[in-house]
């Protein structure tokens, strides 16, 4: 029987193998990490599948290639929602380069990435999809969600994934430290990680700053682009945030605020604003044994703070349980007003409930 | 009778000084061949954060960590415990920092085996498991056998 794949497969087909060969046969010394997750979710906002369901989230494969003392080589594929592709293309989940990048270490205060990064815009922007490095089944929604905007399309506060070249670094001084990302990429767009045809490019950075008081950690974020694919639109967001550990005790916080203004194409100079929106949370965890860590979070987002119903908050009250450090048990209430039912156009519910539960390992 | 008894109580307390001294150190320690000879317990803690990924002379630094002295370790050098550093190790790596994890031995015969044959290897071991195949470095410029060392087991 003659089985034929379209481009699409054939390329996923040609990335997946390419990397299995080259961590199964490549002399050049390498490690593997990864991590995976399982997630239940039951709620009452009567959608589709969202009755009753598991969901085979993430299952992600990060292969370091080390090619000399200063040259690094790192990638990060990801099968999502239990991947499933068939011959004609059909199926259902997703598979991805979520991250490739080669880097050039000149010293642990300058380094250079080249290639498709995670963008390090807020406290989780590095580790995105990385379930067992925070407490919660899902990023705080208000910041890290794909929203739907008053507009009428989906969208984040600041791009997941970009790709062109980053300079990062970390500088102790003293009984403090200070790590700096800035990058310049081709920003969002129909094919970003090969062709940008906006006139303007996708630019931020990120500074962190640890205290010599222990975990005390603050975070500023900056990220512009073209917002969407229309190329009138330049969207800026700024985003800080701060963490706090005193004994077992975690305070966290993270706000992000974005405006997206309607821009002269020819100029690329802006004309008005015609989207203003934020989002922000408070975490309070406390950690018992090193094992139990409850947590509750208040979560606020806004699309458009010149339309005054439109607001989303969600209260998450729950408990992660670190079984062993590598493999984490999570469980939680969301308790979620969507003030105007705009958010979440397919719900009947403006206020819903949901639970959700999840197993995430790290390997 | 007078003179015995304070001769006993002389003995006493310098054995009670001397008693936290007498038993095994934690001691760090690098390949032979590596020209550090102290650490600043600053820098040990930026090494073991993965802060500080490359030796002075440019070798990448290799961690090795083994149990059960990794949950005195960690205690004495950041007052918390091995799960928690294994987590923000964890975290770390997923975040694409360059630094790379601590390596787990079995046994302190394999952390000094390993030590001996890796020259841009740092670990630490207990003071009665040292041999002559590691070089041994001060931190702070005091020796684990000396009553101010920084990583000194009460």
């Amino acid at each position: 029987m003659k089985i034929t794949l379209n481009p699409f497969s054939r390329i996923k087909m040609l990335v997946l193998t390419t990397v299995f060969v080259l961590s199964f046969l490549s002399a050049i010394p390498f490690r593997t990490y990864g991590y995976f997750d399982l997630e239940f979710e039951v709620n009452n906002k009567d959608r589709a599948g969202k009755i009753w369901t598991f969901d085979q989230h993430h299952l992600n494969i990060i292969n370091i290639f080390s090619l000399d003392q200063n040259f690094r080589l790192f990638t990060e594929m990801e099968w999502e929602h239990g991947i499933s592709i068939e011959a004609d293309g059909a199926g259902s989940g997703k598979i991805y380069l979520a991250q490739g990048w080669l880097e050039y270490k000149k010293s642990n205060a300058l380094r250079f990435q080249m290639g498709k990064i995670l963008v390090p815009f807020g406290k989780y922007g590095l580790t995105y999809d990385a379930t067992p490095t925070f407490l919660s089944t899902f990023l705080p929604n208000s910041v890290y969600g794909n929203h739907e905007n008053s507009v009428g399309y989906k969208d984040r506060l600041f791009a997941k994934w970009l790709t062109g070249v980053q300079v990062a670094g970390l500088i102790p001084l003293g009984d403090w430290a200070t790590e700096y990302f800035f990058y310049i990429t081709n920003g969002r767009g129909p094919k970003p990680s090969e062709k940008d045809t906006n006139p303007n490019k996708g630019l931020g950075g990120r500074i962190i700053v640890r205290t010599p008081i222990d975990d005390m950690i603050f975070g500023f974020s900056y990220y512009s682009d073209a917002d969407g694919n229309s190329h009138n639109t330049i969207q800026t967001s700024f985003g800080t945030d701060f963490e706090f550990t005193v004994a077992n005790l975690t305070f966290e916080a993270e706000g992000v605020y974005k405006n997206g203004q309607n821009i002269d194409t020819t100029t690329i100079q802006p004309i008005d604003d015609y989207l203003t929106g934020y989002g922000y949370y408070f975490q309070t965890s406390y950690t018992i044994k090193d094992r139990w860590t409850p947590f509750v979070r208040i979560d606020q987002y806004d699309p458009d703070i010149n339309g005054k119903v439109q607001h989303d908050e969600t209260t998450t009250v729950g408990i992660n349980v670190s079984i062993t450090p590598r493999i984490y048990f999570k469980s939680e209430f969301q308790f979620s007003r969507d003030a105007d039912h705009l958010l979440h156009d397919n719900d009947t519910n403006k206020a819903y409930q949901s639970f959700i539960s999840s197993i995430a390992v790290a390997f | 009778m007078v003179m015995r008894m304070k001769i006993i109580r002389s003995l006493l307390i310098v054995s009670f000084c001397l008693g936290g001294l007498l038993h095994a150190q934690i001691a760090v320690v690098v390949h032979k061949s590596n020209p550090v000879k102290n650490y600043s317990l600053d820098e040990l803690k930026q090494i073991y954060h993965g802060d500080i990924s490359l030796h002075v002379n440019g070798r990448p630094i290799v961690l090795i960590e083994t149990q059960p002295l990794a949950e005195d370790f960690y205690q004495l050098l950041y007052n918390k415990s091995r799960i928690k550093i294994k987590k923000y190790w964890i975290s770390l790596v997923f975040s694409g920092r360059s630094a790379i994890p601590p390596t787990e031995k079995a046994t302190p015969g394999e952390v000094l085996k390993f030590v001996a044959n890796t020259p841009g290897a740092i670990a630490f071991v207990s003071s009665s498991d040292l041999d002559d195949r590691v070089k041994t470095v001060t931190i702070n410029n005091y020796s684990y056998e000396q009553e101010t060392y920084p990583l000194l087991k009460k």
